[in-house]
């Protein structure tokens, strides 16, 4: 019985540490990278989101809220770097500018893998020359509210 | 059918009109959405009667809240045909004609108009017939001064027809002069140049004024460097951190220049 009276008395090495970790509300972790991303600090957030696993989901928010792809140069890096679906961060994506050059149809790539980008919002399809086939849109993400076809 | 069930904003620019056509029509077949945001026709050529009909045949019917065209005065019929289908829209209609300047004019209570001619030589007999429109609510014509090469004479012609039997609901009738900063040609001289069709311009606003028994509100803005607005003929002088003899003596001209042609319009 006294030993347990002394045990409680005593603190452990370990559960003080425990409770004195400060830790961060997440809303105002949020608040801070809301601030950084409205500075378009794309390098601060990248290095926020490595400073935990917690704060990654927030900041892939805003890392990943506007892209750019030109196709056929730069789109294949997108998908080669995000093989898996349920890994890609696709559903940050609410800006997405394709600028397709020297063809005139949505490319085969992007149609396969566009279900991805489930929380997208605007679409802006861009050409250097030709008219757009435009029958690929059965395939779009239904997310979008807002098409733009042209240059 | 493929449906962007959550699509409210359609926007075509070029080139679409150097693709193939086909192709374009697809849109009208494949595409189906809420329609209920802006609709942005920015190539002039697409706004044809292949785009217009295919715009008015989706099945849903067109929701707009905004239509913005840029056309060919070729197109206005069937570009008329698609603003009556978007009645309670506002509509911006840019229309390329000639001669350089821009012809703006607004319905609605949500509805605008805004026409534009854009080639830089000579008058032009391609206008625009307000009795066409939907009950226009306000009407807005700009003018670019630095690009006037000849008369203006398509400007009232057009307002004169705006007429209350065709017009009921006309509250604001605006005229914008504007300088193009890319053009090295003197603001008076180019209003000058307008000549009698400046004294047209006056007599139709004094007629829609008359004929509207003054629930038209008249305004003539010239803006651009100087900022400079005529409201209702009532000169107020805002320079707007520009400064120097130069520029006074400038617009003090212009400003004697349009007066000169618009009193008449207050008495």
């Amino acid at each position: 019985m006294g030993s347990e009276i002394s045990e409680a008395k005593v603190p452990t090495s370990v559960e003080p540490k425990t409770a004195i970790t400060p830790r961060i509300p997440q809303d105002i972790t949020d608040e801070i990278l809301d601030h950084l991303a409205a500075d378009s600090d794309l390098g601060s957030l990248r290095a926020c989101a490595l400073v935990s696993k917690s704060w990654i989901p927030s900041c892939q928010q805003h890392i990943f809220h506007t892209v750019d792809f030109t196709w056929p140069k730069n789109m294949d890096r997108w998908f080669n770097t995000f093989p898996v679906p349920e890994e890609s961060p696709a559903h940050h994506v609410r800006v997405l500018y394709i600028l397709i050059e020297g063809v005139s149809w949505l490319p085969e790539e992007f149609l396969e893998h566009s279900p991805q980008f489930t929380g997208l919002r605007r679409l802006f399809l861009l050409g250097d020359s030709m008219g757009f086939r435009l029958p690929s849109h059965r395939r779009l993400p239904e997310s979008v509210t807002s098409l733009t076809i042209g240059t | 059918m493929a449906r962007l069930p959550n699509l409210d904003d359609l926007s075509l620019r070029e080139p679409l009109h150097t693709g193939d056509r086909r192709e374009l029509l697809g849109i009208g077949r494949d595409l189906r959405g809420r329609f209920g945001g802006k609709l942005v026709l920015r190539d002039v050529n697409c706004t044809n009667g292949d785009v217009m009909n295919m715009l008015l045949e989706i099945p849903t019917g067109l929701h707009f809240t905004e239509v913005d065209i840029h056309c060919a005065t070729k197109c206005l019929p069937s570009v008329v045909r698609l603003v009556e289908a978007c009645s309670g829209t506002i509509v911006k209609l840019f229309i390329m004609a000639a001669p350089y300047s821009r012809f703006t004019s607004s319905q609605l209570g949500w509805f605008q108009h805004q026409l534009t001619t854009s080639s830089p030589n000579a008058g032009s007999s391609e206008t625009f017939e307000f009795s066409k429109c939907p009950n226009p609510r306000e009407v807005k014509i700009g003018v670019t001064v630095g690009w006037i090469h000849g008369g203006l004479p398509w400007i009232p012609t057009a307002l004169s027809t705006l007429r209350p039997t065709t017009s009921p609901r006309l509250s604001s009738l605006r005229l914008d002069f504007t300088r193009s900063p890319y053009v090295n040609q003197s603001v008076e001289s180019s209003i000058e140049r307008m000549g009698d069709d400046l004294l047209w311009i006056t007599d139709e606003v004094a007629r829609i004024e008359r004929e509207f028994e003054g629930a038209v509100n008249l305004i003539v803005f010239r803006d651009f460097w100087f900022g400079m607005v005529f409201d209702r003929l009532n000169v107020r002088l805002c320079f707007a951190g520009v400064g120097g003899d130069l520029l006074v003596n400038h617009f003090t001209r212009i400003s004697q220049i349009l007066q000169r042609h618009l009193k008449r319009v207050s008495r």
